[in-house]
């Protein structure tokens, strides 16, 4: 284990009318910290808004614009990042309805978000993530997306790029939905190659980033699990790619699968094929866990999925990501809870932010551990739902 | 709410449809207006719609102008054989002050983008056609058409296309490398990456 991680972390945050917070100002310890105070959102909000510092959105799907207190014009974040070599970044966000969303590092503004995620990477366990397992397959298209986006800024490129044809493509498609003449598929095809192009590379790097997953998540089911059964994902594209080695051959099999499925595009005026119709399923032996696990071993799939991918962008960025645990000890009872702390205060984690609503017994650990009240002067928000 | 004068009304929606001038902003503008002498209005006024009975577009590379052809376009210096094909006028300039490319233009006036309703046909394209069509017959060939287009989805697409058009028509079609930050806009890209850019540029076939 000689294997150095560059180590960064996050000294400080101040918030600006960011959701419950009026303006608050955090310092943080370099091991585990405890947010802790009364079950109200306070809490959550400080994980969410090193979350939004990390990778410019909410973990929990929410709009920016509701992400601004109540009443007010705008939010801000600036949160101050370290390394060990003493080096400084501060990250400063400005949301303002009217400009949208900004994002300066060190006064510098940032042009692309590529220049921001995975610059600072992070991985979040939240109860929201629960859908991840149980829902549809967009909650795991997402999770795809948040993991190799940190590993691979050309990724994050390419995923914006498909959108945006693929958002022209459709627009195109109704626009000539009732037209009989073929003249103008001369102007689709340069969203075919578009959609093409920039789809194939994403399939290609999903696939590989599965290949390279299983094995992390196998050992950290292993962990995690009192029984011996194998976690299995399997990524199921919505074309077939059966034998595709190279990213060409990606492209070939999703040109051939589009010139296939051109009638029913043709009716239903819309794009059918491509990485935003992926599914990826998860199997425990070869039990397919969203029909037929049970909520044990979801609850345990979750936490192993978490872990691998700490473990994967630890291994690929050779930096230990942040890790925001929100309100994950509230599921365990107290035996249990006391282990998980154990497990997080022995080491193998960089900086840890953990939301509980009180301080738990900390007696086992030896390493530093700074708690945090969170007591904002709560304004109520018409607007919200807890999110507990 | 709303004024109870109809002219700041009146002023502050047509200030408001200025892309990236939002209401607010209109209204500090308008109140900014209304406290500065006639004449300063005046002037403003008059400098907008010049913009509108002065300026054309050249009936060459539909680059603005005051007169039509553009100077670029009767100008003996230029190589004639290079064309640099552009979304906006304002890429003209940035490319310009490099002082380095010695060809003529063309201004394309957008790039194809169904979601914005511009299809080839709202484009010079097929006046770009006509143009190396014609520059063939007048035994000055075109030899190189160099696609200087934003690196954005829409960019690409529009460049597909052309190459599309171009590669039958005998001329050699190459793209700018992308020296451009992706998503970057030429028209602010620095001199030097941009003369890195055109150097760096990239067959298409
Ligand atoms: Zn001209």
């Amino acid at each position: 284990m000689s294997v150095y991680f560059f180590r960064m972390r996050l000294r400080s945050l101040r918030l600006r009318y960011f959701r419950a917070h009026a303006d608050s100002h955090l310092v943080f310890g370099p091991g585990l910290n405890l947010l802790v105070g009364p079950n109200g959102r306070g809490k959550t909000n400080v994980l969410e808004a090193i979350y939004v510092l990390c990778l410019s959105k909410s973990f929990l799907g929410v709009e920016d614009r509701h992400l601004v207190q109540f009443g007010r014009p705008f939010f801000e974040l600036e949160g101050v990042f370290e390394t060990d070599q003493g080096a400084e970044r501060t990250v400063r966000v400005q949301y303002h309805p009217e400009t949208g969303k900004r994002f300066w590092i060190n006064m510098a503004p940032l042009e692309r978000l590529a220049d921001l995620v995975g610059r600072f990477p992070v991985v979040v366990f939240a109860p929201h993530d629960r859908r991840l397992t149980m829902d549809g397959p967009e909650e795991r298209r997402r999770f795809l997306d948040t993991v190799i986006s940190q590993a691979s800024p050309l990724y994050l490129e390419d995923l914006l790029a498909y959108r945006r044809a693929m958002r022209q493509r459709n627009a195109l498609l109704w626009a000539h939905r009732h037209e009989r003449g073929t003249a103008w598929l001369e102007v689709l095809e340069p969203w075919n190659y578009a959609l093409i192009h920039y789809g194939s590379r994403i399939v290609w790097r999903r696939m590989q980033f599965v290949e390279a997953f299983q094995d992390l998540l196998r050992r950290a089911y292993e962990q995690v699990a009192q029984v011996s059964e194998e976690p299995r994902i399997r990524y199921r594209p919505s074309f077939a790619l059966e034998g595709a080695a190279s990213l060409e051959e990606v492209a070939e099999r999703f040109g051939t699968a589009l010139r296939d499925i051109w009638p029913l595009e043709r009716r239903q005026a819309r794009t059918l094929l491509g990485p935003h119709r992926d599914e990826l399923i998860f199997y425990l032996d070869d039990i397919e866990v969203r029909r037929y696990a049970s909520q044990g071993q979801h609850r345990t799939l979750l936490l192993a999925l978490k872990w691998a991918q700490y473990a994967y962008l630890e291994a690929v960025l050779e930096e230990r990501p942040l890790l925001l645990l929100d309100d994950v000890l509230g599921d365990l009872d107290a035996h249990r809870s006391a282990a998980f702390l154990q497990v997080l205060a022995r080491g193998g984690f960089g900086q840890v932010f953990l939301s509980a609503t009180e301080v738990p017994d900390l007696a086992e650990t030896k390493s530093e551990v700074v708690v945090l009240e969170i007591q904002p002067r709560v304004q109520p928000d018409p607007r919200e739902i807890d999110h507990g | 709410m709303r004024y109870t004068s109809e002219a700041v009304e009146r002023a502050i929606l047509e200030l408001s449809r200025l892309p990236s001038i939002g209401r607010k902003t209109a209204q500090r503008l308008v109140m900014y207006l209304l406290k500065r002498p006639r004449e300063d209005v005046a002037r403003l006024a008059e400098a907008l719609l010049a913009l509108k009975d002065a300026v054309r577009f050249c009936r060459i590379c539909y680059n603005v102008t005051d007169e039509d052809p553009c100077p670029i376009c009767t100008s003996p210096r230029r190589d004639r054989s290079l064309i640099c094909v552009v979304e906006e006028p304002n890429d003209v300039l940035a490319i310009e002050r490099t002082h380095e490319y010695r060809g003529l233009y063309h201004v394309l006036g957008g790039l194809i983008s169904p979601l914005a309703g511009v299809g080839p046909d709202e484009l010079k394209i097929r006046e770009l056609i006509a143009r190396i069509q014609e520059s063939a017959s007048r035994g000055e060939p075109v030899q190189e058409v160099i696609l200087a287009l934003n690196p954005t989805t829409e960019g690409d697409a529009t460049a597909y296309y052309l190459a599309r058009l171009l590669n039958p028509m005998g001329v050699r079609v190459s793209r700018i490398a992308r020296g451009i930050p992706i998503g970057g806009e030429l028209e602010f890209a620095d001199e030097a990456t941009l003369l890195r850019a055109l150097e760096g540029r990239v067959t298409l076939s």
